[in-house]
């Protein structure tokens, strides 16, 4: 690693899972059979990111969701092979909902082919050392744009929605036109594919990745699922190629948007490394947050849930990276309260664990899905309470200040 | 006359490209300070056809990767086209992309040397190899057009930021019957001079739109058209006059026509009400453009160019190809006044006689009022009664491609 704190590497992998047919499929309660042929491979990307013998790991798993504590477990072997502390890894889950079940101890989202999950562990593990082994110095930039048809609010007809893309590409020092990673970010449920698909498949995602891989050719392109929990891709035609067109939407706004963010004269919302500070440019925090349980009339041993948030700071830019599946309003009230402190952050659900959905206050009174039925499929008494949501906007706050002001939590 | 139904009427699109080979030495058209000539081949001029039916009328969009053609080399080109392939010539537009790094196609203006003339007559067979291939191949198809936006491409090089025209047309072309998400004809239009690749650059290139096509072919594999829309004053800001920045600029620009190309056919989105239940027509309507002083009143003494303006109706489309480097607003003055949300204005069309500035310009004068006319050894710039003209023409165009249209819904 190199010693000057204001310099920033950067590396990047891409490690596929190997699947097989017949393999539980997780996401859809009311899915029968098991997998059959793949459409795109299950993938695990990393993206590290280094400065000042500080390191991080932002990994995407192309499948629905991964538990708090086996991510915790996993986050102890990655930390021990690559020398990046725990509290600087992300694992999150792109939460497609064509992929093999990966929460061993949730039955009720799917049996675990122990093969896989061996499979996953040692992808997860092999493209986290690849992209530390692989760092050089990097630059990062990071813009926004919007795409505001493929999410819809599924539980009220044209509601709202956060149509934000989050892009951050990273290029090699001295190299103009050929990143080596391009990271987005989008708030929607990955099902374009429905219940009746057994094709391991990213679903949209998958086809964002494809698209800006096809343009930079040699770059790794990482999909990480934004606040989605009541957004969805509206259902219109439940096809391979439906995803691939919503896929096309949110990569033609990630190209613009990354085009736009390495202007010569300097377009970028956001940059790394900072030349305004002497802090370390990379730093993270993980607090720990605990999700409380609405009340039961069944006397059960499970109150609440443990879960952490992690906050990556690379140069300028923060990513915040929360668990569950956290509805689209927290999101978007952390980015803005973030916005008034100076900070710009792109927000991630699904990440280091996702115990269940997180709805904002406001949706308990209208119930639906998300607040009265979903704590079934994941195999939970009942539905995390209002408190949660707010616990983890706390949370976020809380290790938003720990890398601004300390610049790591070590 | 017979009465047509043309609503029962099976529409047909074909698109062809014929690539052209420019050996080094030949001298590149566009820049009066650039010294030397080509060296190389970045990537190969390119003659890009369109061809639409409706099994009556066919119109031919015929775009070419150089900077310039002459009112008079078009219409013979459109004269032996017409001649081979019964498309009236009215119903054949020859537009160039207006490319600065391309050999010269403007033999009245430069001395060609051997393997000049050997290129300029390859380019004149590849525009009726280009256009013949086009509609041999056509196929049912629907055609839908949505409009994006990139506002950070163009700048307005007379006013620092002025009016730039942001809008990105995509036009789609999808077989009948095809469950596909991608098309296998993408028309993209923007207004922007392809100047990115300044007079320095000494390889032939297609400069930014060669990117923007590319991403839309690799990305979909479709054949993509690149129209270059009215952008007399728009050009790309020379940040850094680079391939690498043709490439950002031609990928931003690439982006957000990916991201129209999917949101304009969403499952269940009837095509044909953008599309082609109205049958096909064109009208090509002469235009006087007189020549004035650099005030823009006009001189009669400096003589008159006659040109034309043609428009093509594709159902509820329209395309309307001025000649000419017309100004921004005069594109806007057609598309926004014509009463058709379907209206696409490209500039650069049946040939390039010089600026065609707005009549807010001539008072502050500058580049294209000015001095443009002189490196172009013409009499004087156009006056301000040009600009005037234009606009009449393609309203007129319009009217007539209405009333054709119309005449046949009986």
């Amino acid at each position: 690693m190199l010693t000057d704190p204001r310099a920033m590497s950067a590396g990047a992998a891409c490690v596929k899972v190997p699947t097989r047919d017949g393999l539980v499929m997780s996401g859809f309660g009311n899915r029968e059979g098991t997998s059959s042929g793949t459409l795109d491979p299950v993938t695990v990307r990393a993206l590290a990111v280094v400065a000042g013998g500080v390191g991080t790991l932002l990994v995407t798993v192309d499948v629905v969701a991964l538990e708090f504590d086996d991510t915790t477990m996993l986050r102890r072997e990655i930390a021990a092979r690559t020398g990046v502390l725990e509290d600087g890894i992300v694992l999150a889950a792109t939460h497609t909902h064509s992929a093999p079940a990966a929460m061993p101890k949730r039955v009720t989202m799917g049996a675990v082919d122990p093969e896989f999950w061996d499979s996953l562990r040692h992808a997860i593990f092999t493209a986290c050392t690849e992209a530390m082994d692989s760092v050089v110095p990097a630059r990062l930039r990071m813009g926004t744009g919007a795409e505001t048809t493929v999410a819809c609010n599924r539980r009220i007809p044209g509601g709202l929605i956060d149509p934000t893309v989050s892009v951050i590409r990273v290029d090699p020092e001295n190299v103009a036109d050929a990143p080596l990673a391009i990271l987005v970010s989008y708030a929607c449920h990955p099902v374009a594919l429905g219940p009746r698909n057994l094709a391991i498949s990213g679903d949209y995602p998958a086809t964002v990745r494809t698209d800006i891989e096809a343009v930079y050719p040699g770059s790794i392109a990482l999909f990480a699922t934004g606040c989605a929990g009541q957004l969805n891709t509206g259902h219109r035609d439940r096809t391979v190629l439906e995803a691939m067109r919503l896929g096309h939407c949110v990569a033609g706004t990630a190209l613009s948007v990354a085009g736009q963010i390495a202007a010569p004269a300097g377009a970028p919302l956001v940059v790394g490394p900072t030349t305004d500070s002497e802090a370390p440019q990379v730093a993270a925090a993980t607090v720990p947050v605990t999700l409380p349980l609405q009340p039961t009339d069944v006397p059960s041993n499970l109150p609440s849930v443990m879960a952490s948030v992690t906050v990556l700071r690379w140069g300028g830019m923060h990513v915040v990276a929360l668990p569950g599946e956290p509805f689209c309003e927290i999101g978007i009230e952390i980015r803005e309260v973030a916005a008034t402190l100076g900070l710009t952050t792109v927000t991630l659900g699904y990440a280091n664990g996702v115990p269940g959905y997180l709805p904002y206050p406001d949706a308990y009174a209208s119930g639906g899905y998300e607040v009265c039925q979903a704590h079934r499929y994941y195999g939970q008494p009942s539905a995390f309470a209002p408190d949660a949501s707010k616990a983890v906007v706390r949370a976020a706050g809380e290790a938003l200040n720990m890398v601004r002001l300390t610049g790591s939590k070590q | 006359m017979m009465s047509r139904s043309v609503h029962n009427r099976t529409s047909a699109v074909g698109v062809s490209t014929v690539t052209c080979a420019t050996p080094p030495g030949l001298e590149l058209g566009g820049f009066g300070a650039r010294v030397g000539l080509s060296t190389g081949t970045h990537d190969p001029v390119t003659v890009r056809a369109f061809a639409v039916s409706d099994g009556v009328a066919s119109t031919l969009l015929v775009v070419v990767d150089v900077s310039n053609m002459s009112v008079e080399d078009t219409l013979a080109s459109r004269r032996r086209i017409s001649a081979d392939t019964g498309v009236p010539i009215d119903a054949i537009v020859i537009a160039v992309i207006h490319t600065h790094s391309a050999p010269w196609a403007r033999p009245d203006r430069i001395q060609m040397n051997r393997i000049h003339q050997v290129f300029w007559e390859e380019l004149n067979r590849a525009i009726e190899k280009a256009a013949k291939q086009a509609l041999a191949g056509m196929v049912p198809a629907h055609m839908r057009l949505g409009v994006g936006v990139e506002a950070t491409v163009a700048r307005n090089r007379r006013i620092p930021g002025g009016q730039i025209d942001p809008t990105v047309s995509v036009l789609r072309a999808d077989t009948v019957g095809s469950l596909g998400p991608d098309p296998f004809a993408v028309l993209v239009s923007y207004a922007c001079h392809p100047v990115a690749l300044g007079p320095q650059n000494l390889e032939v290139s297609a400069d930014y739109p060669y990117y923007t096509r590319r991403v839309i072919e690799g990305v979909t594999g479709a054949t993509s058209v690149f129209a270059t829309g009215c952008s007399g004053q728009l050009n790309t800001g020379h940040l850094d006059r680079s391939f690498a920045e043709a490439k950002r600029l031609g990928d931003t620009v690439g982006g957000a026509a990916l991201q129209t190309l999917g949101r304009i056919a969403p499952p269940g989105g009837e095509p044909d009400m953008a599309g082609m239940s109205g049958g096909v027509a064109a009208s090509t309507v002469p235009v006087q453009l007189p020549r004035g002083d650099e005030s823009g009143s006009v001189r009669s003494e400096l003589g008159v160019v006659e040109a034309s303006v043609t428009a093509f109706g594709w159902g509820n489309i329209r395309l309307v190809a001025l000649p000419g480097e017309p100004f921004l607003e005069l594109g806007l003055a057609i598309r926004d006044r014509s009463g058709h949300p379907l209206c696409v204005v490209i500039g650069y069309a049946n040939g390039v006689p010089g600026y065609i500035p707005h009549e807010s310009a001539y008072a502050s004068g500058g580049y294209e009022v000015c001095q443009a006319y002189r490196a172009a050894n013409d009499p004087g710039p156009f006056a301000a009664d040009a600009g005037r003209n234009l606009v009449l023409a393609g309203q007129q165009a319009l009217k007539n491609v209405d009333s054709q249209l119309s005449i046949t819904h009986e």
